[in-house]
């Protein structure tokens, strides 16, 4: 499974990282062309459990079957 | 062969004819008699349906709905019941939906009374609601002209995409008279009509150009001025009085005008079909040697009175503009015979 | 077997709502159900007038803009005429409770077979925050800046109980997207709801708490437990009318 996430759709609400059971999603140090601190997935601690697409109101997490990253 | 129909009633078999296969309504005195009517007849046709709904404000976007699916679909009410729709009429227009509003129109303010009057004029030729539209205003003088204009109403809607609004006096639509019904028009939807499929995309809200459709709308209506005045007129060009009005005040007019030509007096009669767009075409056919214009109408101030003396002076009519605005009822011929002769002998000024 | 989870296509683009605002995990909920029910391509929306009109942008589907309050009644005139097609209600409660109370329970009262989506903030969120029916007892907002004195504005409104309990309606619920469960339940109700309408059972209505921290003056964390600590306990969650007859 494979995680693509939108950066530029973030608006830094923070519901993913609230409802991530591993706490592995965080905010990037640059800011996205809308002008906020996207997502970003510590990918080695991620299960792939897809709460955080549930949550996003922003339609940012696509998750793609097949693949690695 | 003609039958002998009261006006509400044929105007919603004419409906049915047209093709008509919604009806949303909500009563009101003078009009009721045409949900009446659709209420058991459309349920005798294919793919009819009428709906009773809790007010006018319900009813009329209800019909936005079934407009929007590309059905003819109607609704009809008076004064008070119009002053209601006025918001979803706008959006109507807006979202270039064709739909037929019949209005049998009663007098007053406010609560407004029974009597049969023509006092929305100014109203329905404005749109009415917020915004900057016009819609179609058809006015009848005959019940037979108002079957007839129920499947130009809807051809006028569909080709322009706007309302098309039946503007008659209360009167008409209660009284009887010899009606030839029109032939059944194959009913079909209109290919605008949302199908669920995303075919017919609409823009949200948010996404539209506004600047771009005002001037859409503007050569949209230009065109509508230019090619779909209509009048009825007789004994203008040489006539010293032109009379005008429409409706069944235009129908008193006519009767006054050929009494008073035979007693000698020349004069013309303009009797306006569409009220918008207005037919100022017919100001052609008014001579310089004209004295007056002189303009019976049934309401409070003189409504259609601006148009005329407005229309005039773009097409260059110097001489004065008269009002004769009898209130509410069917003006009476004799009325309008002698407040003409007041008017030749200089008792009754112009108001323009 | 893995699942792609992907916004549904007609509904992905980027949105115009506030950061926390919870309109977007709604809509997307709407969209996930009628994709999986074959209806992507078979759906009309009526959109009312307040923050659910930003909805529409960049929406790829059939969709018409409401006079503020009326979109049930425009939703059941389409309905009458393309009987074939899903038609969605998707109004704010400023817009199907207040202004749109009228119509929203006309169009219950005659059991039209459409299904409303209302979106519930506790407010007027595009005009600025103002009272709005559903607002809490005591809720600050622009209008009620000392609180909502129920006393003087009446008491916020229900609508899901009170048309499962006086109406012939085929559907009622309350959702909420305050958690990750609560989506999932809320998805739930959406397909009941949408179920019911394509089985042809009447008037289905799901009512869908979300935050509002603009408007509030919150974090869309601080908003969330908002949701849970006072608006659940008055609104509470759950079917209030099952398919079926039976109210809850």
């Amino acid at each position: 499974m494979r995680i693509e996430i939108k950066k530029d759709r973030c608006k830094e609400c923070g519901f993913c990282v609230a409802s991530c059971p591993k706490k592995c999603i965080s905010f990037a140090p640059k800011i996205n062309k809308i002008g906020y601190h996207p997502v970003v997935i510590d990918m080695e601690q991620c299960i792939k459990c897809g709460s955080c697409y549930t949550v996003c109101p922003d339609g940012v997490y696509h998750f793609i079957p097949g693949g690695d990253q | 062969m003609a039958e002998m129909m009261k006006g509400n009633v044929a105007i919603g078999e004419a409906a049915i004819r047209a093709g008509v296969r919604f009806y949303a309504g909500y009563p009101i005195t003078p009009s009721s008699e045409i949900m009446e009517y659709l209420s058991w007849r459309l349920g005798e046709v294919d793919d009819g349906v009428f709906v009773q709904l809790e007010n006018e404000i319900a009813s009329i976007n209800m019909v936005v709905g079934a407009a929007s699916c590309g059905v003819r679909a109607m609704t009809a009410s008076s004064g008070n019941g119009i002053s209601l729709m006025q918001e979803a009429m706008s959006v109507l227009a807006d979202e270039n939906l064709p739909v037929v509003i019949i209005t049998m129109v009663r007098y007053g303010n406010g609560l407004a009374t029974l009597y049969s009057s023509q006092t929305d004029y100014l109203r329905e030729t404005r749109g009415g609601g917020h915004g900057d539209y016009r819609c179609f205003v058809l006015c009848p003088y005959t019940v037979q002209e108002a079957v007839d204009m129920v499947a130009l109403a809807y051809e006028l809607a569909e080709k322009y995409k706007m309302v098309s609004i039946i503007m008659a006096e209360g009167a008409l639509g209660q009284m009887m008279e010899p009606v030839d019904l029109p032939a059944f028009l194959d009913v079909k939807r209109g290919e605008w009509g949302f199908d669920g499929t995303y075919t017919n995309a609409k823009l949200g809200y948010f996404d539209r150009n506004s600047m771009t459709e005002a001037e859409e709308l503007r050569e949209r209506y230009d065109l509508i001025k230019e090619n779909e005045q209509r009048w009825d007129s007789t004994d203008v060009a040489d006539a010293d009085y032109v009379f005008m009005g429409f409706g069944l005040a235009g129908r008193s007019c006519l009767g006054a005008v050929e009494d008073l030509q035979a007693e000698g007096h020349k004069v013309g009669f303009i009797r306006p079909i569409t009220a918008w767009p207005f037919p100022e075409k017919a100001f052609a056919e008014i001579g310089s040697n004209t004295k007056g214009v002189i303009v019976v109408e049934t309401n409070a101030m003189g409504q259609m009175v601006e148009d005329v003396a407005m229309y005039m002076k773009k097409h260059g009519l110097q001489m004065p503009v008269y009002s004769l605005p009898y209130v509410y009822g069917v003006p009476v011929i004799q009325d309008i015979k002698d407040d003409f002769k007041k008017i030749v002998n200089n008792e009754l000024k112009e108001v323009f | 077997m893995e699942k792609e989870r992907k916004v549904p296509h007609f509904v992905d683009n980027p949105s115009n709502f506030c950061p926390g605002c919870g309109h977007g995990i709604v809509s997307r909920l709407v969209a996930e159900c009628l994709e999986e029910l074959g209806q992507d391509r078979n759906v009309i929306y009526t959109i009312g007038i307040g923050c659910s009109s930003n909805m529409s942008a960049g929406m790829k589907a059939d969709r018409l803009h409401c006079c503020h309050g009326r979109a049930s009644a425009v939703a059941s005139g389409m309905k009458r005429v393309n009987p074939q097609n899903v038609i969605i209600s998707y109004q704010g409660d400023g817009d199907a409770y207040s202004i749109g109370m009228g119509e929203s329970m006309g169009t219950a009262y005659r059991n039209e077979k459409i299904t409303m989506i209302t979106i519930n903030n506790t407010n007027y969120g595009m005009t600025g925050g103002q009272m709005s029916a559903t607002t809490m007892p005591g809720q600050k907002t622009t209008t009620t800046v000392y609180g909502r004195d129920c006393s003087v504005t009446g008491n916020p409104f229900k609508f899901p109980e009170l048309v499962a309990s006086q109406f012939d309606v085929a559907y009622a619920a309350r959702g909420s997207v305050d958690s990750v469960g609560n989506i999932n339940r809320l998805k739930g109700y959406i397909k009941d709801a949408l179920e019911a309408q394509i089985a042809g059972e009447g008037y289905s209505v799901v009512e869908v708490l979300i935050p509002c921290p603009t408007n509030w003056g919150m974090t869309p964390l601080e908003s969330l437990d908002h949701i849970r600590n006072n608006i659940i306990p008055y609104y509470t969650l759950g079917v209030k009318k099952a398919r079926g007859g039976k109210s809850v």
